[in-house]
């Protein structure tokens, strides 16, 4: 009986299970981009540049022509909460001091002076169902390293960069299950774990684990970093809960939180490469 | 070289069509989730070029389509390396055994590619934990659907190249 399969192509499978085994050590082991992966990213980098400024202009050619009504009336909306928040501004107390909350909308910097930061552009979305990562326009070449948080203009955070080639990064998101982020219930003081759960991610919801059996948390609390482990900065947004649960053990708590960033409405990230450490 | 020539450097076309649905997948199509779900076409391409190409030839394409998505950032491991190897070898064996080179064979081996490759995924983040059971016909499923919306493209363009090589 002829085989079905020849020694060829048994030698091109098993090729390709020690070559797959070996890509799977190194991503393990090290931390840092590979070369073939650097090369490649940079060889990508034009086509991902293009691309996602062609995609750019058709989005906002359809939204111009399908959107409008819908942008007019959030137009109108948001014109009345800047309004109400004039209002507030003028109401509230010591006028010497500048109202925190405009500072976290318009001015990152001077809210955050400790932070030294390198904008970049988003030039691709990963497609993966079971992750949630994308491609900017920014990498080693500007000081873009793996492992350093990724936010936006106004401190809420996007996630971490996990690959960085020479002017490319992939930032993964705090929705995706591989990231885990020290963080802090602001107005309980609860200390928990920031993780991303597949389950949720496709709600664009993570989880809030490892909270304290008797903590005392409300739907809308703030939930920020706490800069444990220096691995990012403190005191940035995360997000705000969304539900409460008590863990199966019954020991610890967990929340559903909502990011503060609108993942669909990213072009613009900002890649924190310095903070100062508290202490 | 005359335009009904023969193609001088097929398989670079076939590397050129696959980049092309690589950049189609993730440049484009990465902002129109149906369903929730993105497209995966490289399966479908690594199914057509095999069923033209047989078991051999597909399964180092499968290799290369495979190396070239892991080190691109499209998957986290080198698992998809192996998968589209095997899924390569699978179709090709199936075209030049089994199946005739039609669009309905290729529409086959692309839904049974994507079942190899995404289902390989599913079922190993299933096995710890990662996810429950009804990522099947939340994720796997429609994925699948919305990859062989594009497989009549892929076909098409495939079985040009093969024509002309």
């Amino acid at each position: 009986m002829k085989k079905i399969f020849s020694t060829r192509l048994r030698v091109i499978l098993a090729a390709s299970a020690v070559l797959a085994a070996l890509i799977i050590i190194f991503s393990t082991v090290f931390s840092s981009t590979s070369v073939f992966s650097n090369a490649v990213g940079v060889i990508l980098s034009p086509f991902r540049s293009a691309a996602s400024a062609i995609a750019n202009r058709f989005e906002d050619l359809y939204g111009y022509m399908y959107e409008f009504d819908g942008i007019k009336a959030e137009n109108q909306l948001l014109k009345e909460q800047i309004a109400q928040m004039e209002q507030e501004v003028r109401d509230a107390e010591s006028a010497s001091e500048e109202n925190t909350r405009l500072r976290e909308l318009l001015n990152l910097r001077e809210k955050r002076s400790d932070l030294q930061f390198e904008a970049a552009t988003v030039v691709s979305w990963d497609t993966s169902n079971w992750g949630s990562c994308f491609t900017v326009s920014k990498g080693t070449r500007s000081g873009v390293e793996v492992g350093m948080c990724v936010i936006t203009e106004t401190g809420a955070v996007i996630g971490t960069v996990t690959e960085a080639g020479l002017n490319w990064a992939t930032v993964t998101t705090i929705l995706d299950d591989s990231v885990e982020i020290g963080a802090m219930v602001f107005r309980s003081g609860d200390i928990g774990v920031a993780q991303g759960k597949f389950d949720l991610m496709k709600d664009g919801l993570f989880r809030l684990s490892y909270l304290p059996a008797d903590a005392q948390l409300r739907n809308g609390d703030t939930v920020l970093t706490t800069g444990a482990g220096e691995m990012f900065p403190g005191d940035l947004v995360l997000g705000y809960i969304k539900d409460v649960g008590m863990e199966d053990s019954g020991t610890t708590k967990y929340a559903i939180v909502e990011p503060a960033v609108s993942f669909s409405d990213l072009v613009q990230v900002f890649i924190v490469t310095s903070y100062e450490i508290d202490g | 070289m005359s335009v009904t020539g023969k193609l001088p450097h097929k398989w670079l076309a076939y590397g050129g069509c696959a980049l092309l649905f690589y950049i189609l997948q993730t440049m484009v199509l990465s902002r129109f989730q149906i369903a929730g779900v993105y497209p995966m076409l490289l399966p479908v391409v690594i199914a057509c070029v095999a069923l033209f190409e047989g078991p051999e030839a597909g399964s180092l394409f499968g290799l290369a389509a495979g190396l070239f998505w892991c080190f691109s950032g499209g998957a986290k491991n080198g698992m998809y390396v192996f998968l589209f190897t095997v899924s390569g070898a699978l179709a090709g064996l199936a075209g030049a055994r089994v199946f005739a080179r039609s669009f309905k064979s290729a529409l086959l081996w692309s839904v049974i590619t994507l079942l190899i490759t995404e289902g390989m995924v599913f079922l190993f983040r299933l096995a710890v934990g990662q996810l429950e059971l009804s990522a099947l016909w939340t994720v796997l499923l429609p994925e699948t659907a919305y990859s062989l919306i594009f497989s009549p493209a892929v076909y098409w363009l495939v079985h040009k190249i093969h024509g002309r090589g």
